[in-house]
């Protein structure tokens, strides 16, 4: 394996965390040798996992500037992080992430270069739905997505934007681009 | 004590989540006026005036107050300086008023809120205006936090 572009790395750190849960899982409930069903196998999963730290290693040698470990780790736990938010979780009545919301936003991350993405901070916002709110120090930008549609504002020499745009991950990678 | 809040002052906000926080930014949310069990709805966002006495009896009284769920608690605050609230500037054709008042309770002598009012109209919980959504991320982007 080798890779090609930004986005392969970052598929196959996703696929190490992927795999790194999914073992802690198997640990925490005693089933290292009745692990036959349909998932990938205990040992198999370590074989996988050796595999694929050794192409990042390697691809991180060859960039060493990039960090994309790093980044990429931070943006997926902080997505699992959401994820387990209960109900209230605001100390007030805000309600949980909405489970659709969040995939759609983790799929982001193999289609766009994880750099893009680390210019907006992750956000939940009351109602389940998730925020970005871009990190820059030039200009103001937000982006709500909520379940079907999602929405932008940006100030820069006016304050623009635009609502209830149908969701799709190619629109959505649009306005993050443009905004930032 | 009910008079008017100094350009100078500075305001404090308690937050009761640590998920508004994310690296080193603080999250609009964190400013949401939000609707309460009782359906009323917020007019106002909630801060204490750091500079008068009864602030710590004020803090600690807000750190102390039962949560929603039990393992939430007070997980850090925010704090502005009043006139950087009041010169907040949106670059919306449409006219708004920034301001702080105070707002004594019984239990918060120092309780006070900023308002925001879009063509007049003072914004309440549930607005999802552009102008309201910057306005919150401004005060985040203002604001000086700390976690617990």
């Amino acid at each position: 394996m080798s890779f090609k572009d930004d986005i392969a790395m970052t598929n196959s750190v996703r696929d190490l965390l992927t795999i790194t849960e999914s073992i802690k899982i198997d640990n925490t409930e005693s089933n290292k040798n009745n692990n036959t069903d349909n998932n990938i196998s205990y040992d198999q999963s370590f074989i996988k996992m050796y595999e694929i730290m050794n192409d990042i290693n390697h691809y991180s040698i060859q960039n060493p500037s990039e960090n994309f470990q790093t980044i990429y780790s931070k943006v997926y736990r902080r997505l699992n992080y959401l994820s387990k938010l209960d109900e209230g979780w605001d100390g007030f009545y805000a309600k949980p992430v909405n489970r659709e919301v969040l995939i759609r936003l983790e799929n982001l991350l193999g289609k766009m270069d994880i750099h893009d993405i680390n210019k907006w901070a992750i956000f939940p916002d009351l109602d389940g739905n998730l925020y970005l709110d871009l990190k820059s120090t030039s200009k103001y930008a937000g982006i709500n997505i909520y379940n079907s549609t999602f929405s932008y504002f940006v100030e820069d020499e006016t304050l623009h934007g635009q609502d209830d745009i149908p969701f799709s991950i190619d629109e959505l990678i649009k306005v993050m681009k443009s905004v930032a | 004590m009910d008079g008017e809040i100094k350009d100078s002052e500075t305001l404090v906000r308690s937050l009761y989540s640590p998920s508004f926080f994310d690296d080193d930014r603080l999250s609009p949310y964190a400013f949401t006026l939000i609707i309460l069990n009782n359906s009323k709805r917020e007019d106002g966002v909630s801060v204490l005036r750091k500079d008068l006495p009864e602030f710590e009896h004020d803090l600690k009284y807000l750190k102390t107050l039962k949560p929603r769920n039990p393992e939430d608690s007070y997980a850090g605050y925010a704090s502005l300086v009043a006139k950087d609230v009041r010169n907040i500037h949106i670059k919306s054709p449409k006219h708004m008023e920034i301001d702080v008042i105070p707002k004594p309770s019984k239990k918060m002598k120092t309780h006070s809120e900023i308002i925001l009012k879009i063509e007049g109209e003072k914004i309440i919980a549930g607005n999802t205006s552009r102008e309201y959504r910057i306005f919150c991320a401004k005060l985040a982007y203002l604001a000086q936090w700390e976690k617990k």
